[in-house]
């Protein structure tokens, strides 16, 4: 009775450290399965951004409209620019350059026969200025997708959030150059 | 005795699949098979049997003469709101070389006069651009245009794309018409 109590015992011991072909053939399908559901219902994942992404330096503008004379000095130079939504950085501000805010506006006009009529002109806001931010910065870009610092793509025409140490506000990103 | 020589040669290193084991192998399989055929071979059947090329016509407002000169043909487009291939940019008629086609754009305006005046911007002001997509898709009279042969697609619909450059909302101005001798 001790002697075959014995055998279990050994039986078990042994068990317990064997190799299950049949489970780690079914954990490895598992796995297979995971990483190409990952792999195909997610576009963008990780895994092709990290084979297709590369690094650029880029330099781009942003303007920002309708901007209070009093709030001009806090657009700053050589500072860090973050998003102020996602909180990640968008690179250093090299300059920036503010210009009178203008609009077209409808006003009255004569034509040549004499005539009242109205046409569009540009016209001046003198206390109200738009600000052209220019930045610059390191950028992953993959092609067809574009550029993207952080998670904030960088492409023209797209609305930044922008927060400076002592401002915040935001604006359309204008042009983009590639270095 | 048989048993317990059994339970040794067992031990020893000898594989040992059991029924249960491989019915479920058998079942993961089939299901992965399922998967893929519902993915590819139903939709080559059903919805994409009639996937061919096509001309989406668009327009873009409000648009700036530099933010323009982003735009090339060739270029790849994408639907904003999921990152779906949308096609790709193409000459803006049969007659020009350019992605865009700009036009000076006109505003109804009442004066305070109560005059209405259709008012046009100058030259150097935001234009209005139109433009030609080839997009993959299928097109019937019942359903009209379906991108890649399930996102509907009409005319009066507006949706923010994005090229490699440029972020932008267009507008699909009229109906598809098909790509011929491709």
């Amino acid at each position: 009775m001790n002697n075959s109590s014995n055998k279990n015992a050994a039986l078990g011991k042994k068990k317990r450290g064997k190799f299950n072909f049949v489970d780690a053939t079914l954990i490895l399908i598992l796995l297979l399965v995971i990483a190409a559901l990952i792999y195909v219902f997610s576009p963008i994942s990780l895994i092709k951004n990290m084979m297709l992404s590369q690094e650029k330096t880029i330099e781009y503008t942003i303007l920002v409209t309708d901007v209070e004379i009093d709030s001009l000095e806090k657009f700053e130079e050589q500072v860090s620019l973050i998003d102020s939504v996602n909180k990640g950085t968008l690179g250093t501000v090299t300059t920036i350059k503010a210009d009178t805010h203008t609009e077209y506006t409808p006003v009255k006009d004569t034509n040549k026969d004499g005539e009242e009529v109205y046409v569009m002109k540009k016209i001046e806001y003198p206390d109200k200025y738009d600000v052209l931010i220019t930045v610059r910065t390191t950028a992953d870009y993959i092609k067809d997708q574009g550029y993207t610092v952080g998670s904030t793509r960088i492409a023209v025409g797209e609305k930044m959030n922008l927060k400076f140490p002592n401002y915040v506000c935001s604006g359309y990103c204008e042009s983009i150059s590639v270095f | 005795m048989k048993n317990k020589e059994n339970k040794e040669a067992s031990l020893k290193g000898g594989i040992r699949i059991k029924a249960i084991d491989v019915v479920i192998i058998i079942l993961i399989i089939l299901s992965l098979v399922g998967v893929y055929f519902r993915y590819n071979i139903l939709d080559e059947l059903t919805s994409r049997k009639n996937i061919k090329d096509y001309y989406v016509p668009f327009e873009i407002t409000n648009i700036k003469e530099t933010t323009m000169s982003y735009f090339d043909v060739g270029d790849k487009v994408v639907i904003a709101e999921d990152s779906t291939d949308f096609g790709y940019l193409t000459t803006a008629s049969e007659d020009v070389n350019n992605a865009l086609l700009p036009n000076v754009p006109t505003v109804p305006y009442i004066s305070p006069e109560g005059k209405l005046f259709n008012l046009a911007y100058p030259e150097d002001a935001r234009k209005n651009a139109t433009g030609r997509l080839i997009c993959r898709g299928s097109y019937s009279d019942e359903n009209g245009f379906l991108l890649n042969g399930t996102r509907p697609i009409t005319p009066g619909q507006t949706i923010e794309v994005h090229t490699e450059d440029v972020t932008v909302v267009i507008k699909i101005t009229d109906k598809v018409t098909e790509v011929t001798g491709t």
